[in-house]
């Protein structure tokens, strides 16, 4: 089988034989694009692993409080640690999802799939389904393991069926959140097709815009403050799993805030597979 | 005996964008046998519009079959089909060549094992073996071009779409690429489309060539045709072993045109009454021993003149409804 370096254009087939089995249906080919994505985000220690470490240091304290500091305060303990997780869930939009199609246009990467059995829908569930699994390892995994924890140190078994309702509530928290964390900066990305002005308008959004919006709430109009996420999100948690807020600061109510992290998700998703699809028919053959 | 399944046959194709014509209703027959076609025309001929009708990317009017399949209802058949090397750069960024090609494959329908080794074999064949585990962002034009085409060989394509595959090389890499691209059809059994404003590369590899220009397809066949068709003038080479001036005078007066190209050669131009057979029968009378006879054979870039040229231009691409 070994052959000589080919440097001259010489045909070196490797015993080629045409392929004759079977082929996955192009309606798959989502689960490929989600695959390559989780595999793209865990090739570096920046992307995701960096963002893992945070949640897994979360996730070991928030344990250690559960163990230690056992009683009635545990649903709020583990309410109040879901907002912890997004701050690793922030640097991983920041460090792979607000870029991701952004990338993906400049460097020709549309007509890298859209030359093959790719259809718009597939790129746009594969990239949500890819970067959701990587979300949801941090937005989700994570407070689901302290509410097992918490159901394994509760005293009596009573106890431990009481706890119930909250795990359901920190699945719920943390697929939402996980939706929105995966969806908007996928749709900023896809929308401006650059990779710097896609990452700081997910910053600008993220940061300085939904907070303001949040500060304005608070003192003029209650239900504004779900316009900024964290609040959003917060409130879902706490008022869910029917906790008192550690504070008597205003807080958005549990419809105004499923229906603002709703709306932008909604939106969000629907921006993002119109780009695609727009973006897809003009990507091949563009420059012959 | 039912006629075998065309690689290509377009019949009618139209596309407009808004008042636009890109297609004025292509017609073109692409046989299986065929091994490398050229597909030729100047910017805005509608090339890239034929390209993403063809994948079924881009709804259009009238009919078409790409290796049997019609691409308004299986666009995702004829892509799994077709390998696609475009001129631009589409490369992943991160991604090392055979990682690259594996996921290529794998978006095309192949199991992953297979996809992972078929990988391997096309960037073998592509002559990128030692450096199939370097991230190709960091790769030369000449290899960036080398991993386009095995990505887009990596599926087995039936039929290979090249879009200027020589397109910034160094002469030696040009050469190596066309050897690569001329060797293919027999060695993988697949058809090639080559789209490429370099007319010496068609000259080299295809044996038959589709020239669009203005939305319409201006030509359709062998090479060969295309350098002896000739609308207008009948024009050949004549050699004789003395005496050219003596043929000059016979032919001229037998209302035909020449000119001397060198001490014993004409090139003639008949008349419609007059048949080249007629050259060897005057000779002979006046006992001139004619050695050759051919037709003038254009250039292949006379040709795609000769053939953008032609007049009939009236409504084409780009202009408006």
């Amino acid at each position: 089988m070994s052959q000589p370096t080919n440097s001259r254009g010489e045909i070196h087939d490797l015993g080629y034989a045409r392929y004759a089995g079977p082929r996955r249906p192009p309606s798959a080919s989502w689960q490929v694009i989600a695959r390559q994505q989780i595999a793209f985000a865990w090739a570096t220690w920046w992307r995701w692993k960096l963002a893992l470490g945070f949640a897994v240091v979360t996730t070991a304290i928030g344990a250690a409080i559960l163990y230690f500091v056992p009683g009635g305060g545990a649903d709020r303990t583990i309410a109040m640690t879901t907002a912890f997780y997004r701050l690793p869930a922030f640097i991983v939009t920041m460090t792979l999802t607000s870029t991701l199609v952004a990338r993906d246009v400049e460097t020709g990467a549309f007509g890298f799939y859209f030359s093959r059995p790719v259809r718009p829908i597939d790129y746009v569930l594969g990239k949500l389904v890819g970067n959701f699994g990587v979300m949801a390892s941090l937005l989700v995994a994570g407070p689901l393991l302290l509410s097992l924890v918490r159901m394994a140190v509760a005293e009596s078994w009573s106890a431990t069926q009481a706890a119930l309702p909250m795990m359901g509530v920190t699945l719920l928290v943390g697929v939402v959140a996980a939706l929105f964390f995966t969806a908007v900066p996928l749709a900023m990305s896809a929308l401006l097709g650059r990779r710097w002005l896609a990452l700081g308008l997910w910053a600008g959004y993220y940061v300085p815009l939904t907070t303001m919006l949040a500060v304005m709430g608070s003192l003029r109009w209650t239900p504004l403050m779900a316009a900024d996420p964290p609040h959003a999100l917060n409130a879902l948690a706490f008022r869910l799993g029917g906790i008192k807020f550690p504070s008597n600061d205003p807080h958005p109510s549990l419809e105004a805030s499923g229906i603002a992290l709703a709306v932008v998700t909604l939106a969000a998703l629907v921006a993002f597979a119109a780009m695609v699809m727009r973006r897809g028919s003009s990507s091949v053959g563009a420059s012959s | 005996m039912t006629e075998p399944e065309a690689l290509l046959d377009l019949r009618g194709v139209a596309k407009r964008y808004g008042q636009v014509f890109a297609l004025r209703g292509i017609d073109a027959k692409v046989a299986r046998a065929t091994k490398v076609v050229g597909l030729l025309g100047p910017n805005g001929a509608g090339k890239s519009t034929l390209v993403k009708c063809m994948l079924g990317l881009i709804p259009f009017d009238g009919h078409a079959r790409v290796l049997g399949y019609d691409p308004r209802v299986d666009g995702a058949a004829i892509r799994a089909r077709v390998g696609y090397m475009p001129e631009s750069d589409v490369f992943l960024s991160g991604m090392s060549a055979v990682e690259l090609c594996a996921y290529a494959a794998e978006l095309s329908g192949l199991p992953r094992t297979e996809a992972l080794q078929r990988a391997h074999a096309s960037l073998y064949y592509a002559g990128l073996e030692d450096k199939r585990y370097q991230n190709v962002d960091g790769y030369s034009t000449g290899q960036k071009q080398r991993v386009k085409l095995a990505q887009a060989l990596v599926h087995d394509p039936e039929l290979l779409c090249l879009d200027e595959p020589t397109n910034g090389l160094d002469p030696r890499s040009r050469d190596e690429m066309l050897e690569l691209i001329a060797e293919l059809p027999e060695k993988r059994g697949c058809t090639i489309m080559i789209s490429t404003h370099l007319l010496t590369d068609v000259d080299r590899v295809c044996d038959s060539a589709l020239i669009m220009h203005l939305g319409q397809v201006r030509f359709s066949g062998t090479i060969e045709q295309l350098r002896t068709k000739h609308d207008v003038a009948r024009a050949y080479v004549v050699e004789v072993r003395e005496n050219v001036a003596a043929l000059y005078d016979l032919v001229t007066a037998n209302g035909a045109t020449a000119q001397a190209y060198s001490p014993v050669g004409l090139t003639v131009t008949l008349p419609p009454t007059m048949l080249p057979s007629d050259i060897v029968s005057l000779a002979r009378r006046a006992g001139l021993q004619v050695r050759v006879l051919d037709p003038v054979r254009e250039t292949i870039e006379q040709a795609f003149l000769r053939v953008i040229a032609r007049t009939g231009d009236g409504l084409g691409a780009g202009a408006h409804a």
